[in-house]
């Protein structure tokens, strides 16, 4: 197995949510592949009891949203190949992209939120390519909330 | 029927001194759908899709990230990727400069 280059995240923290978007977006370009490792879903201002759904999906075409560069999770790791950009990784999206897959949907109560953590056989490996848009999803309308989100990933990059 | 056409969805740009520096890349936005509720009514909107190009300018050091810039035409794409290729090496030359300079 190639070692990976290094790990990100790209978390969109407590922001107030009501509608059907993507939260999140990360572009894997051609120069790189991702591993998505974990995926979540929570909030912090309500306690009422609700339901909805969250997806992680691959579109074929960007998603319009706020740049947001991917974090490193370690000081020593060379930066993300996923840079920030309105269309490419991001939070927040304005106009949606066209969705080729859904690799995870589950829905879950929004007072206790949810974790995507697949075992290590069942990571989603995204190749990278100028279309390889990795994106964070509600597909219904969430109960108004402040919504925390975040994706990570392992990068194969050079 | 017309000709046959060709169009130019990627490119790689190098510097003078051989250096991959920029790669152009053609990317769809938009086109999707969302759910909205209409007076209690789901209703499946889709969002209008356009072009852009990706002008990715490779960053010479890997702990400083790529820096991505959008180009509404190949063109500008190319114009924007060839300039910062050019900057690469006047940025190479003052390196070497430099390292000239510091010998002993």
């Amino acid at each position: 197995m190639a070692a990976p280059s290094g790990a990100y995240n790209l978390i969109r923290a407590s922001v107030a949510t009501s509608t059907a978007i993507t939260v999140n977006q990360v572009l894997v370009p051609a120069l790189a592949a991702a591993e998505f490792t974990r995926a979540w879903c929570n909030q912090d201002s309500v306690t009422t009891t609700n339901q909805t759904r969250i997806q992680l999906n691959r579109n074929s075409t960007a998603c319009t949203v706020t740049a947001q560069s991917p974090a490193a999770l370690g000081n020593g790791m060379q930066a993300s190949k996923a840079v920030s950009g309105t269309s490419a990784s991001g939070i927040t999206a304005t106009a949606e992209g066209t969705v080729t897959a859904t690799p995870w949907s589950e829905g879950f109560n929004i007072v206790n939120g949810i974790l995507y953590l697949p075992v290590p056989e069942a990571r989603w490996m995204l190749v990278g390519s100028a279309a390889g848009f990795a994106a964070l999803k509600f597909p219904g309308a969430p109960a108004a909330a402040n919504y925390t989100t975040g994706m990570e990933w392992l990068e194969y990059a050079g | 029927m017309g000709e046959p056409t060709v169009l130019i969805t990627a490119a790689q740009v190098y510097s003078g001194a051989g250096v991959l520096a920029a790669t152009i890349d053609q990317v769809d936005v938009g086109g999707g759908s969302q759910t909205v509720t209409v007076d209690g009514v789901p209703e499946e909107r889709i969002h209008p899709a356009s072009r852009v190009f990706h002008v990715r300018l490779l960053s010479p050091d890997r702990f400083i990230p790529d820096q991505l810039r959008e180009a509404a035409s190949y063109e500008a794409a190319v114009d924007l990727a060839v300039a910062y290729a050019r900057k690469l090496d006047e940025h190479a030359g003052r390196v070497a400069e430099l390292a000239r300079d510091l010998e002993v």
